[in-house]
């Protein structure tokens, strides 16, 4: 896999999380919560996400499990 | 791991490898009762080694990731990722276990260590059957359905023929 497929199966991952999650959640979470959220949503890496949340790891993977966003790979 | 934990055969993972190494820093990130109870369980038997990168090694951890991120044609890595990946390159080892899809790419192709996730595991424990059953995709479905994880349908469908062809040699011999 090149780096402009590699790019596009990424994008095919994030339009997937996109149309699983549960928005009206995501949008009633605190602000940190939510922006570690969408950005679970953008780039499927869960740490990252859990580093805005300011949570850990765990944490954060439960949250997305209630927000519906699934990891692929 | 924090996915892993959440399925219900996860004790296979203890027939595919000797020991697991895992980092300090993984560590402090677990917190909810399913994770701290595998963990607790395999560093008490043994099977997971607790390691704290050395200082010239965080300082390759720190190269890795500087590398990745000047590179315009390559995904930048995070801290976690680079670390292991320096760890196993440092020490021989050949199989690091991550989820992260930057990582992956970055080790596709000269293997060197393998990147190794769900998916990997699972197509090891089906291939060696570890985890018997006749319907190997609904294996796939119930790890997702555990551990909210999907897989590509591509990669499924692939993983699939792969290990009914090593089913096959084991039932032709």
């Amino acid at each position: 896999m090149n780096y402009e497929e590699f790019k596009k199966e990424m994008e095919e991952d994030k339009k997937i999380r996109k149309e699983s999650a549960e928005w009206n959640f995501i949008k009633n979470q605190p602000l940190r919560i939510k922006k570690g959220l969408e950005a679970l949503i953008e780039s499927g890496d869960l740490w990252v996400a859990s580093r805005i949340a300011g949570i850990t790891l765990d944490e954060m993977n439960d949250i997305r499990i209630r927000a519906n966003i699934p990891m692929i790979g | 791991m924090i996915d892993w934990a959440k399925y219900k055969k996860r004790d296979i993972i203890k027939d595919i490898f000797k020991s697991v190494f895992i980092t300090i820093d993984v560590m402090d990130e677990i917190t909810s009762e399913e994770t701290l109870s595998m963990v607790g369980d395999y560093l008490a038997d043994g099977f997971f080694v607790p390691i704290t990168l050395t200082d010239t090694e965080r300082e390759k951890v720190h190269e890795l990731m500087i590398s990745y991120t000047k590179d315009n044609q390559a995904p930048t890595i995070h801290e976690p990722e680079a670390s292991v990946a320096v760890f196993a390159l440092n020490h021989g080892i050949e199989i690091v276990l991550s989820e992260n899809t930057a990582l992956k790419y970055h080790y596709q192709i000269r293997k060197n260590p393998e990147v190794w996730g769900a998916l990997d595991v699972l197509k090891k424990a089906l291939g060696d059957d570890l985890i018997t059953t006749s319907n190997i995709k609904k294996e796939f479905e119930a790890y997702s359905q555990e551990t909210k994880h999907l897989f590509r349908k591509k990669d499924v469908e692939k993983v699939i023929k792969e290990i009914e062809n090593i089913r096959g040699t084991l039932n032709l011999n």
